[in-house]
């Protein structure tokens, strides 16, 4: 199965290498999003010793966005990228577009979910889901939460949901397609809402209920 | 959800979407704007569905700008800092 990874920040494509790495999955072209900059002299040296193509695009879903995964033909786009992919993008892998999103569906569609999830008692955390021409509404190949603990700043929850929770439920995701098992968990879209980024004045109200949390677990255990 | 609840949802998702708080984004009015930013935080606190208040402290960054010293912007402040203490209370964080 022909596997390309569309991916944005270095770091993160990177990390998702790695992980898929260890679980012998192997990309044959990753397509990063953005210009071909110094950022990426590690990517480029990866994409050397580990034999994958690299490739350099604007837009996705530009012509020459489009006109490249014509050429790369995947099976399968596993896709972590801001970009909202449109309609012919989506029909050109034979398999299918898996897409990482950081926070817990279908609850949690769109921006900021972290910090939304804390603000109304809900769960963080990541899924990986099936793209479809919505936003975030693809059926849930493999989701998993993340446990709020004490001391935790929006800062500790983000980084422990990207360390360990991030690439490894996405890399989980591929490793099913592979197997031949697309069937995911159907989302009804009034399950969720499609949310947005917080304003600065709601962010520090999730901080000082992070605060808080940890102010009543000191307490409790005086 | 009610109809008004629905269409107030279109303009939020309108709203954010296009950033219409942005001058250069900005294709509704001044007066516009500050009549949905008031709409937004009466039925983000009603509904509890805090994406409206949201989207009004986006508007109100741009009101503030624009209706410097006047009773529009009295009126917002004045119902911003109602709104984010109540949630703060709600939320118990006060």
């Amino acid at each position: 199965m022909k596997f390309c990874l569309l991916s944005t920040p270095p770091l993160i494509t990177i990390h998702i290498i790695y992980q898929a790495q260890t679980q012998n999955l192997k990309f044959a072209d990753v397509v990063i999003v953005g210009n071909d900059s110094q950022q990426y002299d590690l990517l480029r040296e990866n994409a050397h010793n580990d034999r994958f193509n690299l490739h350099f695009i604007d837009d996705p879903n530009s012509n020459e966005g489009l006109a490249l995964m014509k050429a790369i033909a995947p099976d399968l786009l596993a896709v972590n990228v801001f970009n909202i992919l449109r309609k012919p993008i989506l029909g050109i892998p034979k398999i299918a577009t898996v897409n990482i999103h950081t926070g817990i569906l279908p609850q949690y569609r769109g921006l900021d979910s972290r910090r939304w999830a804390i603000l109304e008692g809900g769960s963080v955390g990541v899924s990986a889901h099936l793209v479809d021409q919505g936003l975030d509404t693809g059926e849930i190949l493999v989701r998993r939460k993340l446990e709020l603990q004490p001391g935790d700043t929006i800062k500790t929850v983000t980084d422990r949901n990207y360390y360990t929770n991030k690439w490894q439920v996405f890399i989980e995701a591929l490793l099913k397609v592979q197997r031949g098992d697309l069937r995911g968990i159907k989302q009804k879209v009034n399950e969720g809402k499609q949310y947005f980024i917080m304003h600065p004045k709601l962010a520090k109200i999730v901080d000082l209920m992070l605060e808080s949390i940890n102010e009543k677990n000191l307490v409790s255990t005086k | 959800m009610s109809q008004t609840a629905t269409e107030l949802e279109k303009f939020m998702r309108r709203v954010e979407i296009r950033k219409l708080w942005k001058g250069e984004n900005s294709d509704i009015s001044l007066p516009e704007m500050l009549s949905l930013s008031l709409r937004f935080m009466a039925h983000g606190m009603e509904s509890h569905d805090y994406r409206f208040l949201n989207t009004a402290l986006k508007l109100n960054d741009r009101l503030r700008e624009e209706y410097s010293g006047t009773n529009q912007l009295r009126e917002i402040e004045e119902l911003e800092s109602h709104c984010l203490e109540t949630l703060q209370k709600r939320l118990g964080v006060v």
